[in-house]
Parts: structure tokens; sequence; C-alpha cells
């Protein structure tokens, strides 16, 4: 059986050896309980580069978090500059800093500048010892503790994440079976428009779970977040988990079936922090417009037992702007609060934008102290432990403070080299710290001192109150086919045990904006996509009709839904002639919106006609949407050339950028350069050579990735005016060190300032001869 | 788009010097962008005051020689500029209560210059752009130019804005269409209701990205000079999202327009929008050299100094074009080269690599003085200050002991006095560009010194105010706090000082 590409995580799947759960560690780059904080005595006071404290430094350049256990230290850093800058994770020695192994990740596509690398944490599972990722570029990965891939997704081909030119990943956040991660993503769909959103997975198998879009669009949508869930039990007893998104909210979301409970809609912009709670306080940082002041930036407590309004449409309830029990004028956008101690005696500390620590009573905000230690601070967040906070700095100093009420003393104060960005890893004696330079470790040559990590168990389910369908979105192409599985649980999402039994259905949510049906037959539990099945899109629901337990109520119907699309198969050919153009664009044109299943398309572009033809149009009615990198392929699809014909408008002055995507490079025809140029991530690959393109002139452009044995590849493209003969020869060929190997195929659009209109016609996908 | 040929009918009025009175009615006072004032009493030993509890505005009985304070924004990047009895500045709409405006706009107040009241206000929209091309909430970061009753602006929406002074108090003149430009031109159908009472009135309005295709990089911020019938603004041209990919390298950076009509005039034709290492910040500086020949000066987006005949010739197509009388590379050899060997370029927003200019060059006594700097947001790196021979374009001294720098100069006496972002005060020998002294302010410096009345100011983004002797000697005379981070420069007029935080613009006078 083919199962669908989204059932499970996609690629290899080894069975990961069974570890003893891990007891101990610094498993998350918040370490042990969320805060910052470690339980640790012993911890080194003073920090300097001579050798009694300084344990190893490797020249690995990092801006984020390492995480240990025992005597492995998993790292995410990168090394290399320009076309030979890769991504790297690793697990190292603790004791000596020697990798045990590593993988290397090269960028593809994305928005990423100025080597913002690394700028997050990989994450242990403290039950399989499974090392989870996501990297810049939004690969997922999940590695067993010895290094081997157990499932991967490409967020952005599959689920249309974004990347952003701060680079800002942050850490995947596990919670039971769950593997959780933020995105802003434009996805399709009801998850089509840009929101800040959260994908579960099952953190064994990759299969898909839930996502989430607790918040709001433009205009409160502008940043992206990188912050963290930070997982609780609230008071109906549910588990949930606390995030800052990019549309100004700290959110209260329930970490088992996604469901948003509550946002507190304080900041228009990115809330960047990783919160922290204390008893019935969620305390959060922000560097952004306030929505109740003309003043940037605010530190916040909220009472996360306040009752939220209604939700508006997908997004949570707003709590009431009364739910913030206190406030600190501290303006910080990217760095997270460190809570120390507990009730009365908890005291929170912040670094600011402009480089000073703050001291703060955690219940009343009432700050103690402040001190300036920078200039400035971006993304570093202290670490606590043993009466010490560890406060690396943007500059690359390196602090230890003794911090009481009255104040901090600086023990100790060393200057790095590089820049700090990422919070150090306080783990069995010792302090690990990135700087954009080095890896440092300083500490004993022999650890210890490591102290048990905190427990948690899930509570026992109440009765059944729901059916959850798994996987919760599937992708199939022609002649594939999805089982379905079905699990009871409670009205708090708790798993109850499995449902054999359940009708499906297609089925299109009264809310749907698109009424559309996937083009699959239903076989019981499973999905079937004929061998001419249509690409297509749409919802599911399923019925129980036994269950493992008692219901809410007897007569309760227990259902649950899922969603999927059906991409095409190669080969493709997409001329747009079959689309009724329907909807009337704002210029009075007519046209039709593009498929459903394709990732990034609705709004960028439109079918319209032009001179007889229907053609594949970019939109120009939002800046916003100005360029357009939509894929139309599974992120697995392998070894086909793709052709399409092209045009952009132009003139004296400007002219637009058209093109293709295969296999993560962009083959495009530049219309302001008369060039032709091969990319991915322009600082990464950029290789172009003359081409004379002329406006409004079709063109037809072809490109196909070749790979060598050893893993090296060239990427070639050719382009002709249109209805010539096609010339034999390459016009550009562009080799590459590591040459993808897999990779949605797509189109791309991008009319600068939404001036001249480009043009995508005839689209071919087809296995390479 | 046609090729105008107005220029042959300019009136060349004779390159008069400007009337300095006692207004600073455009960015740095005169063409020459000096940030020197010849203001007296000006008082140093004021008081900020005390926000009101949990309120947005400031105690005034808290305060000491503080004559008003105006509530700007939440971020104000504007300088202040006062002529006629006007005080222009430009900030974001946030806390403002006209219920026509909710959310993020881009306004420019005319203030009353003695009771800091407002006359009207220009409300701009956003482009909703993202990030890329109109930062959101940044406001109008141009310093407004006025020419007798007329305003020249350039907005965040990438355009010049030529405005009426007076506001609708005398009518609406000129363009017409207000209403729907409040609304947003091309993204909504509907007009705003406008009211004369309160809202600016628009002579005419050229847009930059539909006239040129320009593409501006987060936000289009420049200050115009306006001579000789000629309106000269930069045009913030730049590079896309990928910071490294520029759409329009066929876009000018630097462009004159007709001051009545708004027609293009002329244009910069040096290539220098290919080579643009990030945006096109800088503003214009106009004055003469050794000879007396009048000479328009750039930063260059691409980190070189261009010197530019400010009369357009028309090009082969009917363009007019700025001759161009020498470029200097502001960046030595080694920013932009490891070890200065071309086959090593170092990556732009590196520490060690090289930068472009944002802050103005300043002419005084035949002689460029100005230095390289990046976005804030790039951090902190090297610098470099230059002073060329305005005749030959070339080098009389470089002094790269600075950090990167966004900092106009102030040049006074023979001594040279700066900021760097990494927030140290600089004074250089003029002649020589030997360090005389400097001081660590502990904090970012956004904005430009003030020389007045003996005394150096400069603000920084901790927030304070430090108040030097304009002397050979350093001599810090006070630190005044203004709780809110301060971006832009004190400015100078008629015997008051402006202090302008994020939030407030302050107008201070000796009692």
């Amino acid at each position: 059986m083919v199962t669908g590409l989204l059932g499970s995580g996609s690629q290899h799947t080894f069975a990961a050896k069974p570890q003893a759960a891990i007891e101990s560690g610094w498993l998350h780059w918040r370490g042990p309980h969320q805060t910052g904080v470690s339980d640790e005595t012993g911890l080194p006071g003073k920090i300097s580069l001579d050798d009694d404290t300084l344990l190893w430094s490797i020249d690995l350049q990092g801006r984020g978090t390492p995480v240990a256990t025992g005597d492995k230290l998993y790292v995410w850093g990168y090394r290399g500059e320009r076309d030979q800058l890769v991504e790297v994770v690793a697990q190292l020695d603790a004791n000596t800093g020697k990798t045990v192994w590593e993988h290397e990740h090269q960028d593809f596509i994305s928005d990423i500048i100025y080597d913002r690398y690394s700028i997050g944490a990989p994450t242990i599972d403290a039950e399989t010892s499974n090392v989870y990722l996501m990297t810049t570029p939004g690969l997922l990965i999940c590695y067993s503790a010895d290094g081997k891939e157990l499932w991967k997704h490409s967020m952005m081909e599959k689920f249309g994440r974004l990347t952003f030119p701060n680079g800002r990943t942050g850490a995947p956040a596990i919670d039971g079976d769950l593997v959780i991660v933020n995105a802003i993503s434009t996805n399709w769909g009801s998850e089509g428009p840009p929101r800040n959103r959260f994908y579960a997975f099952d953190k064994k198998t990759g299969e898909p779970r839930w996502s989430s879009s607790p918040g709001m669009g433009p205009p409160f949508l502008k940043d992206s977040s990188f912050s963290s869930p930070v997982f609780s039990t609230d008071a109906k007893g549910r588990r949930v988990f606390y995030a800052g998104i990019g549309s100004g909210a700290v959110v209260c979301i329930n970490a088992r079936n996604g469901k948003p409970i509550w946002r507190y809609q304080i900041a228009v912009g990115g809330i960047n922090c990783t919160p922290v709670v204390h008893g019935d306080l969620v305390i959060a940082t922000h560097g952004v417009q306030n929505v109740d002041s003309t003043k940037v930036g605010r530190m916040f407590a909220i009472d996360r037992t306040a009752k939220p309004g209604e939700p508006e449409g997908r997004a949570a309830g707003a709590l009431p702007l009364t739910s913030e029990k206190w406030k600190a004028e501290i303006e910080m956008f990217t760095s997270s609060p460190v809570l120390v101690g507990e009730g009365k005696d908890a005291r929170v500390y912040q670094i600011s934008r402009v480089g000073e620590l703050h001291c703060l009573d955690a219940t009343t905000g009432k700050e103690y102290w402040k001190k300036k230690l920078g200039t400035a601070q971006i993304h570093a967040t202290p670490s606590y432990g043993d009466g010490k906070l560890y406060v690396p700095m943007e500059g690359g100093k390196f602090y230890v403070l003794k911090p009481s009420d009255a104040g901090a003393q600086v023990i100790s104060e060393v200057q790095l080299d590089g820049t700090c960005l990422g919070a150090p890893c306080l783990f069995n004696g010792r302090v690990y710290v990135f700087t954009t330079k080095k890896l440092y470790a300083f500490g004993p040559k022999k650890g210890s001192g490591a102290t048990a990590l905190p427990k948690h168990t899930m509570p026992k389910p109440g009765p059944v109150a729901a059916l959850e369908v798994r996987p919760s979105e599937v992708l199939l192409q022609p002649g594939e086919k999805q089982k379905l599985r079905f699990v009871a649980v409670d009205a708090n999402g708790f798993p109850i045990g499995p449902v054999n039994k359940a009708t499906v259905e297609k089925f299109i949510p009264p809310t749907a904006k698109v009424k559309a049906k996937l083009d699959v037959m239903i076989d019981g539990a499973t999905l079937v996509a004929g061998s001419n099945a249509k690409m297509s899109a749409g919802a599911f629901k399923a019925t129980a009709q036994e269950l493992p337990a008692k219901p809410v109520s007897p007569d309760a119907t227990i259902a649950g839904t899922t969603r999927g699309r059906i991409l095409a198969k190669l080969p493709m050919t997409e001329d747009f002639e079959s689309f009724e153009l329907t909807a009337e664009a704002k210029d009075g044109a007519d046209f039709a919106y593009p498929p459903l299943p394709w990732i990034g398309a609705r709004f960028k572009w439109e079918v319209r006609e032009l001179d007889g033809n229907k053609v594949f149009a970019k939109t120009l009615d939002r800046l916003i949407l100005s360029r357009a990198t939509t894929f139309i392929g599974p992120p697995t699809a392998a070894d086909y050339t793709i052709s399409a014909d092209v045009m952009t408008e132009g003139n004296r002055r400007i002219a637009g950028d058209v093109g293709l995507v295969n296999k993560r490079y962009l083959i495009v025809l530049k219309g302001a350069y008369d060039k032709i140029e091969i990319s991915s991530n322009l600082e990464r690959l950029q290789v172009s050579v003359p081409f004379e393109i002329k406006p409004k002139k079709w063109y037809t452009l072809k490109s196909r990735v070749d790979a060598n044995p050893d893993g090296s590849g060239v990427v070639r493209a050719k382009a002709w005016p249109r209805g010539e003969d096609e010339p034999a020869e390459w016009t550009i060929e562009a080799p590459v060190k590591i040459a993808n190997t897999e990779g949605a195929p797509g189109l791309f659009g991008f009319s600068p300032q939404n001036k001249p209109r480009v043009y995508i016609d005839n689209i071919k996908v087809e296995p390479n001869k | 788009m046609k090729p105008i040929n107005v220029f042959l009918t300019i009136i060349i009025a004779g390159l008069t010097a400007p009337v300095l009175g006692a207004d600073w009615p455009m960015w740095g006072g005169t063409p020459s962008r000096n940030m020197v004032s010849p203001e007296k009493n000006i008082p140093s030993d004021f008081e900020a005051g005390e926000y009101k509890e949990d309120s947005d505005l400031i105690d005034m009985a808290t305060t000491k020689k503080v004559k008003w304070i105006a509530k700007m924004g939440s971020q104000t990047y504007g300088n202040p500029t006062i002529a006629n009895g006007n005080v222009y500045v430009g900030t974001n709409n946030d806390g403002r209560k006209d219920p026509r405006f909710k959310g993020d706009y881009s306004i420019l107040k005319c203030l009353d210059e003695k009771t800091g009241e407002t006359k009207w206000i220009l409300t701009v929209p956003k482009l909703d752009a993202g990030k890329v091309s109109d930062w959101e909430y940044l406001g109008i970061a141009s310093s407004a130019a006025i020419d007798g009753d007329r305003v020249y602006l350039v907005t965040n929406r990438c355009e010049v804005l030529c405005l009426d002074a007076k506001g609708m108090s005398n009518g609406n003149q000129g363009a017409q269409d207000e209403g729907l430009y409040m609304a947003g031109i091309g993204q909504k159908d509907t007009p705003i209701e406008v009211d004369p009472k309160i809202d600016a009135d628009i002579l005419w309005r050229y847009d930059l990205r539909d006239e040129l295709g320009v593409f501006p990089h987060n936000i289009t911020s420049s200050s115009a000079i306006v001579i000789d019938g000629l309106v000269y603004v930069a045009t913030s041209n730049g590079v896309d999202w990928s910071h490294t990919n520029i759409p329009s390298p066929k876009a000018p950076s630097l462009i004159a327009l007709n001051k009545m009509t708004g027609e293009l005039v002329g244009e910069e034709a040096t290539g220098m929008s290919r080579r643009i290492l990030h945006g096109g910040w800088s503003s214009p500086t106009y004055g003469k050299d050794s000879n007396g020949k009048p000479i328009l000066l750039f930063g260059g987006p691409d980190g070189i100094a261009y010197a530019f005949d400010p009369i357009p010739k028309p090009d082969e197509d009917g363009f007019g074009i700025f001759p161009e009388k020498w470029r200097f590379d502001m960046n030595p050899l080694h920013y932009r080269y490891k070890d200065g060997d071309k086959s090593k370029p170092i990556k732009y927003v590196k520490p060690e690599g090289p930068s472009e200019m944002i802050a103005s060059p300043v002419i005084v006594d035949g002689k460029f003085y100005g230095a390289i700097g990046q976005d804030p947001e790039h951090g902190e790196g090297i610098g470099n200050m230059v002073c060329l021979d305005l005749a030959t374009g070339k080098p009389i001294w470089q002094f790269d002991k600075i950090n990167r720098a966004i900092s106009t100069c102030a040049v006074h006496e023979g001594l040279v006095y700066l900021g760097d972002f990494s927030g140290i005060v600089y004074c250089l020998d003029a002649a020589t560009g030997s360090l005389l002294w400097k001081h660590d302010t502990l904090s970012h410096i956004w904005g430009s010194p003030l020389v007045v009345d003996g005394k150096l100011f400069i603000g920084n983004e901790d927030g304070d105010l430090l108040v030097f002797a304009a002397a050979r000697e350093k001599k810090l005379i006070n630190t005044i706090n203004f709780g809110d981070p301060i971006y832009s420069s004190p400015v100078a007029a008629n015997g008051v000082l402006y202090i302008g935080t994020t939030t407030q613009l302050y107008a201070i006078e000796d009692e």
C-alpha cells in the first residue's frame, strides 16, 4: 500500500532502539522547569578563558542554545560562508566537544539574510531520547539519539510555512506523545490566510495531529514569532500551553487538541519571548506597539484564569485588558524572562533592549533594581542556577551575577569571541554558551550535580466527548490511499482509547468559503484516490459507531473531522483552459481562483484571460503579496523536468521576475536585468547568465536538476522565445556541491511594487528522460 | 511616462545663499546641513519632567524651563523644522483621537510655534507592503522643507508632497483628492471625509514608485532641499527581502522636481542604484565649492559620495541628468575586501564590512564632511569619517577610529562633532581629522548633534540628552534623561530648543 504523503512523516522510517527514559538533563532551551532555571548546585562562579574554567571551545557558529543529557550535548549551529554555509545539527561529547554524529542542512529558497541561522535549539524527548529540530528553512526532523533520521516534514512545502529575513526559528516543544512547532503559514483552504499557527505531530511517527490558528491576521500580524510553547495544567484541568505569537498576543491553547482557549491581545506585532508561568500568572515581555498606550514595549503578567470573550473566527476569544495583573515599562522584542523561586519569593529577571537587566517581584511586578550591562541586547536570554545569573550580552560580554533584592553583584565578566544571541545551557555542573563564532563549555572536567527532571503525568480522562481523527491532514496523489484512525477523547482532548468502527463522509464545514470536496472514494476508514483522481481538496467527518468508554451523554454524537488534498501525479500539465472565470476582479476583469491544493497560490495568482488564452496571472492588488513562491506538487517529488511559458510586463525603468521552482531551486527570468538566474536563497546560491527579456513577450522556460553519484549536481535551465524551436543547449548550468534530492515543483512571480504584471501558462512537469 | 523638458524653462534665480533667519526651515537648517545654530540663550539646566501616573502625558509641574510639550505618536523619527510661526514634525498616528484614522498611519503635524497646539495634520496611510517597503509604525521619518508658504515632504508612501503651509484654512488649493489620498490611493476606493479644520492641503503629489519604478527599502526617508525652483530629494530605492536583489536597478536614487508643478526635471544616472548595499536614506546637500560653483552632494546607497552639477542636462531621450563632478568611495578598500584583496569581498552587514551613507553630507568652507553607517537593525560595526575637497573630490583627511554612524556632523570653529551608533561622541580637529576628545554615552546614538550657544547637545536611545561645552577640551555640562528614547536631533530656532523623544516633542526656553 502506498500511504499518503502526509500520513506519516515522509522518507526513512527506522525503528528507533528502545531507550530508557531520561532522568536528568537540560532537554529544552528553557531548561527543566521551562523557566531558564537549573536546580543544580556547584555551577561555576567564575567564567574565564583560562584553562581552569574553560573546559573546551569549538569553532561552531551559533545563535541559540545547546541542550544536554548525560554526556551528550546536542547543538544546532552553522559553519562556512556564502555558498559553503550549512546548518549543522550534532551530538557532541559533552566532556570534550568532539563530534559523535552530525548532519548538515543547506538553506533553500528561504528569505534568511545575513547568516541569521540556527536561532533556536534542538529539543530532547525524555521518553524516547529522540532529538527534534526545525531547521531555518523549515525541515522539521526527528533524530534518534544515535543520529538516525526517523521522520521529517518540509514545513515550507507541505504546510506553507513562511521564512523571514530575521531567521528566528525557535525550538520544538514536546508534551506527551506530541511535538509542537510555531510557524507563520499560508497553507491551503481555511488555513490559507496568513496566521501564526502551531502544528502538532505524533513525536514517534510524524503523523499530523492538529494545527491551531489562535491569533488574528493582518494588521495585527506583523512579525513572525519564535516563542516556544510553555506547558501547564489550567484551572479546568486542561493540559494547555502558553506562547507569544506574531500578531500581538500571548495565547493559551489546549495542548491535546489544539483548540485555542484565549488570547491576551495587548499589542500589534510579534511577541517573541517564551513566557513563564507563575501561579495564576503568565509573564511575558514584548517590544512592539501596545494597544492601550503610546509607549512601545511592555513586561506584563496575565491572570490565566480570566474568562475570554467570544472567539473571533478561528482565533481564540480575547481576555479583557483588566486580566493584566501588573505591567512594567520594559521594552524587549526577543529575549525572554527568567523566573526564579516560588510564591511570594519568586523573582523575574528580564533584560531590556537597551541592555539593562531588571529584577521584579513576579507576583506584584514591583521593580527591585535594574543594572545596565551593555549598549543593547537582542535575542540572548539569561539562565539561572546555583544562586547565580548567567547573562550573555549581544556585544559578546558574558556576565555571572549574584542577584539579591538589593542589587546584583558582578562575580565574573569575560569577553567572548563573537556576538551572544542564545541562552546558556546549565547542566552537570557546566555552562555551555554559543556565540556567532564559537561554542564554549565552562566548568569542571568531570561533570557532576545533575538533578532529576520534574515529572508530569496526564490526568485520568473523563467521558467520551469527541473523536480525534488521525492524521489531521492527508496528502494524496492519484493511485494512493490513506487509512484513517480514530481515538475517543474526553472534553479536554485527553485520549480514552481507539475507536474501531466509525463512518466517514465528505464534509463541507459550514464556515468554508470554497465549497469543495476531495476526489476520493471512501472505503470504510480508508480514503482511496483513484488513478484518475482530480487535483482537489476537502474535509471529512467521522462519526463513531462504537465507543471504548461511556460518552458524555447517552445520545451524544461522537464525531471529529480531518482534511486532505490531492496533488497531480507526474507527468502533469496545466494550461488553465478548463477554468471558468466566474469571479470579478477590482479592475473589472473576470478571473478564477487558483487550484485549491496548491500551496501559496491564493490571492497571489489568478486565472485570467489574455489575448484569447487563459493564463496564470500575478495579482497586483495587495502589495504584501507582490511576490509568490507557489508549490504545485508534493515535497518528495524528485527527478523531474519542469517547463512553462512565462512573460513579464515592463518599461524603461521596471520589469518583473517570473520563473519556476525545481527541487528547491528557483529558475527565474529577471526582467530588469536581462538575465536568467538560478538561486536558492540569494546569499547561498546565485548564478546567472545574460538573456534578453523583452516586455510583453512570451518565453518558454525549462529546467532540470541532475545529481551525480558523489552528491554534487548541476541545476540546468534554458529559455527561448515561445513558438521557436527549443535550443539543444542549456542556457545556464549551475554546478552545486550538494544537490537537493527532492522538492516540490513550483512557480515563482515577483511584480516589484505591484507595477509590472507577470504571467505563466502551459505548465508541464514530467519525469526526467 | 514622457520625458520632461521643463528644466529648460526654469528661471535661474541666481545661486543666492539661503537667508539665515532665526527659523530652521529644513533638515540641518540650511542646504549645507551643518548642525550648527546661531541661536543664543539656550538653556542646559532644564528638566524633562515625569509622566503623570499611568498616563502618556508629562506632568508640566515637574518640568523646568519647558515652554510646551506636544504629544507625538509612539515612534518619532522625524526631526522638527520651524518656519513662519509653525513647527513641523513627523511621527505616527498612535494615540490620536480622530475616529477617521484607527491604527497605523504616518502623520506630519504642523504645530503653533508659540503654544505647541496642532494647526493641521497630514495623514498618510501605510502602503501595506509589510516591513520591506513601509515598515510598520515608523511614521514620517523625513523632515519637511519649507519654502515660503509651501511645505515639501517625502512620505512613507515613497512620494514627494507639496503642501500648503496654511493648511485648508485658506481653502483647498491644488490637488482636490485629499479624501481619497487619506483612504489610500490604490488600496481603498471610498474617500475619507475631509475635515478642513485639521486636514492638510495637498497641492501636488509625485509618486516615486509609479513614476520612476522605485522600490523603497523599509521606509522612504529623505529631507528635501528647495532651491532655484527645484526640489531635490533622494528616492530610498533599495534591496528587497533577500537583501541581495535590487528589484529596480534602473530607477534613480536622486532626483529633482519642479517646485511649482511637481514634474520630474532631473535625475542621477551614475548607476548607483545597481550598487545599492541596502537602501538610500541619505538626504542631499547643496552648497558651493571653493570656486563658488554650485554643487549638489549625495551620500550614495553604495557607500560612495557623489558630487553633481545641480542643473540637469538632457540626455538623448530628453531626460534631465545631473552631470557628475566626482565620486569618492567612503569605504577604504579593506572595508570592501579582506586585506584589500579584490577576490575576497566582505559581506556587507558584517561588522568589519562596508557601509553606505545615511547621515547627510555637510558643507563647510568648501569641504565635504560625512561618515558612513548602516541601518540600526544591523548593529554596530566599523565606520569612517571623511573630509573631502569639494573642488576635486580628493580626501583631505579620513578618520577610521569611529564606528558606524548615522549622525550628521556639526562643524563649528574648526571642530567637528558627531556621534556614532555605538554611542560615542567625538570631537575632531576640522583641519586635520585628529581626535581631540570622545565620550561614551553607553547607549546607541541615532540623531545628530547640535552646536548652539557654545554648547553641544546630543541625545541617545537611553533617553539621555548630553550637553557638552562646544570646545577642544571635553567638558560634560549636564545629562538630562527624558524617559523615552531620543532618535531625533536637537534643533534650535527663535530662542527655543526642541528635543523630540519617541512620544513627545519638548520646546525648551530660558525663563
